[in-house]
């Protein structure tokens, strides 16, 4: 599915990822956990292609795709989601008409005929009832005057919409309260499929009680330290970062 | 003998200066003007407003609108003013190399809803210029339009002034749309001279490559309890110039009255300007008064976030922007097509940002 070899990434020429290797197989969960500034988050904007960065060196394939030839919006169309820790407002666009906007352009791309108004709606319909959606997120500007919960579970709801091979969910659950965390872990594990893959990049172990991973990595100065199976990440909550060798 | 001192576009005042004069006429030269008028003497007419100009004097309604009328030789008046559709009000214009002046006075009578659609699309000379006057009696509302977004006259000018009187409890809701022509320069003159009389102004100015698109407003607020609203948003595309300077003033004894001004703008390629003034100048003690000016590029995070879904580097620019203009349609009036509009701004924005 994801094969990263030996990536190395920089900003204005400091360097963040540091000859980074990672393997996501198909229909896996990983879990990315690590101290602030590690470059948790750069990892998942390097992969989707955000241009404020450079990669000095390195390769990522997606399903055999050399993701690093292709344009940010055409990683998309190959199945690449990412969602954001702080999602991005957008006034004056309704959500239902962002989704839409979006999906007819991942399938153009992928020369895909346009999805109909009516199949859009029945399916939007359908995945905002999963996800305990009131009808009226749908003609709401996007992420415009939503709480920090609702802006989560409306990136699952495009998460689910979009039906991406690799999501990466970078903090999911931050500010989030119990409830809407397991709403949000809900519609995450509802979307778990043999086709579908996982990154989550969290802080916290709490998230992994409500989505088991199979791999967990410990993450820290750009590379990957460590990686186990989940109780890596129940050893990581016991003892810290400092028993890995981890500045914290 | 010109009729009126032609504009200098890139004088700030000429437009100003060309109305204050109106303001300081004697009556000697109120009357003098009107005989020539009567007898259709143009000369001497012509010398009329000339003389006119050196006169002083205190200036009352009946006074100006007659030295308006005078003044503009081919005023067209717009009797009749239907509630229940658009009047349309055509500036036109068919010389191609000659600068053509075309000037209309209009009257909404009391207790009427009417609804103008300024028309520039036949003004095809290289430069036009042109004059609307409104007055709007007591308790009468006003929604004007002015669509211009030329898609055929891209190399012209067009320069026009929009003035309205406001009696009491009186308002006018103005919405403007300039795009795609070199160059376009709108005035707008408010008098709110009633009590409890409301000026509403959206508008939106997309500059695309080498235009300028300049809006000026003056509202005066002259009675208590006047209201103004104004809220503009302009997009500058490579080597284009938006400007947006909106003057406030609250007179002595407009007490209670309110005024508040909003103008946003968004740069597109490196060559862009924007220029934006909002200004208050308030003489009462008891007014609100407000305004705020931003200017920037399109937000890089949602840029990168509609990019991340799917959509084209055109094609998130294009979102991000239609989103940004869509508080320019609102308040619109309902008799206005608006599809066939925002088809218009959609096609001015996607050359803008097609030349970015």
């Amino acid at each position: 599915m994801l094969t990263i070899d030996n990536l190395s990434a920089s900003v204005e020429g400091n360097p963040i990822l540091k000859s980074l290797s990672l393997t996501v197989g198909a229909g896996e969960v990983h879990a990315i956990m690590g101290p602030n500034g590690a470059g948790k988050s750069t990892l998942g904007k390097v992969i989707a292609g955000h241009e404020e960065y450079d990669v000095s060196s390195g390769s990522i394939h997606l399903s055999g795709e050399d993701l690093l030839e292709l344009d940010i919006e055409e990683r998309a169309s190959k199945g690449l989601f990412l969602g954001f820790q702080y999602p991005v407002e957008i006034p004056g666009v309704q959500n239902h008409y962002f989704l839409r906007t979006v999906m007819n352009a991942q399938r153009k791309t992928r020369g895909e005929d346009e999805l109909s108004a009516g199949d859009f709606l029945k399916s939007l319909n359908e995945e905002m009832k999963a996800l305990n959606m009131d009808a009226d997120f749908k003609k709401r500007a996007v992420n415009v005057g939503f709480s920090g919960g609702e802006k989560k579970r409306n990136e699952i709801l495009q998460l689910s919409m979009l039906k991406p091979s690799l999501a990466i969910l970078d903090e999911t659950d931050s500010g989030l309260d119990i409830d809407a965390l397991k709403v949000v872990a809900e519609g995450v594990n509802r979307l778990r499929s043999p086709e579908r893959s996982f990154i989550l990049i969290t802080h916290y172990q709490r998230l992994l009680d409500y989505i088991k991973p199979d791999v967990v990595h410990i993450f820290a100065d750009g590379s990957i330290v460590k990686s186990g199976g989940p109780e890596l990440a129940l050893q990581l909550e016991e003892q810290g970062y400092a028993s890995f060798g981890v500045k914290a | 003998m010109s009729e009126i001192q032609l504009p200098n576009t890139r004088q700030e005042n000429w437009r100003w200066n060309n109305l204050r004069w109106l303001e300081s006429l004697s009556s000697s030269a109120k009357n003098q003007i009107h005989k020539a008028k009567s007898n259709n003497q143009n000369v001497k007419f012509m010398q009329a407003i000339e003389g006119a100009r050196e006169s002083i004097s205190v200036f009352s309604d009946s006074e100006r609108e007659l030295c308006e009328l005078a003044l503009c030789g081919k005023t067209t008046s717009i009797p009749d003013v239907y509630h229940d559709r658009i009047t349309p009000i055509k500036i036109q214009s068919n010389a191609p190399h000659e600068v053509v002046n075309r000037n209309m006075i209009t009257r909404v009578g009391s207790h009427v809803n009417a609804c103008f659609e300024v028309d520039t699309a036949s003004a095809n000379a290289q430069w036009t210029n042109a004059w609307v006057h409104c007055k709007v009696e007591s308790t009468s509302t006003l929604d004007v339009i002015l669509p211009s977004i030329s898609e055929s006259q891209v190399d012209s000018a067009l320069t026009l002034t929009l003035s309205f009187d406001l009696e009491a409890s009186s308002r006018v809701r103005l919405h403007t749309f300039l795009s795609n022509r070199s160059f376009q320069r709108v005035d707008v003159l408010v008098r709110l001279r009633g009590t409890n009389s409301t000026f509403l102004a959206r508008g939106l100015n997309i500059a695309g490559e080498h235009e300028e698109q300049d809006i000026h407003l003056h509202c005066l607020h002259q009675a208590p309890k006047t209201r103004s609203h104004q809220e503009h948003v302009g997009i500058a595309g490579h080597h284009g110039h938006t400007i947006w300077k909106s003057l406030a003033t609250i007179e002595r004894g407009a007490h209670g009255s309110e005024s508040f001004q909003r103008n946003d703008n968004r740069l597109l390629g490196n060559k862009a300007r924007v220029s934006s003034k909002p200004e208050l100048k308030i003489d009462e003690d008891d007014v609100k008064a407000s305004h705020g000016s931003a200017t920037g590029r399109v937000n890089e995070d949602a840029y990168f976030y509609c990019r991340q879904r799917g959509l084209s580097p055109r094609d998130a620019k294009a979102l991000l922007l239609e989103a940004f203009v869509e508080k320019s349609f609102d308040d619109l009036s309902s008799l206005i097509d608006k599809d066939a509009l925002a088809a218009k701004v959609e096609r001015a924005l996607g050359k803008v940002i097609y030349e970015e």
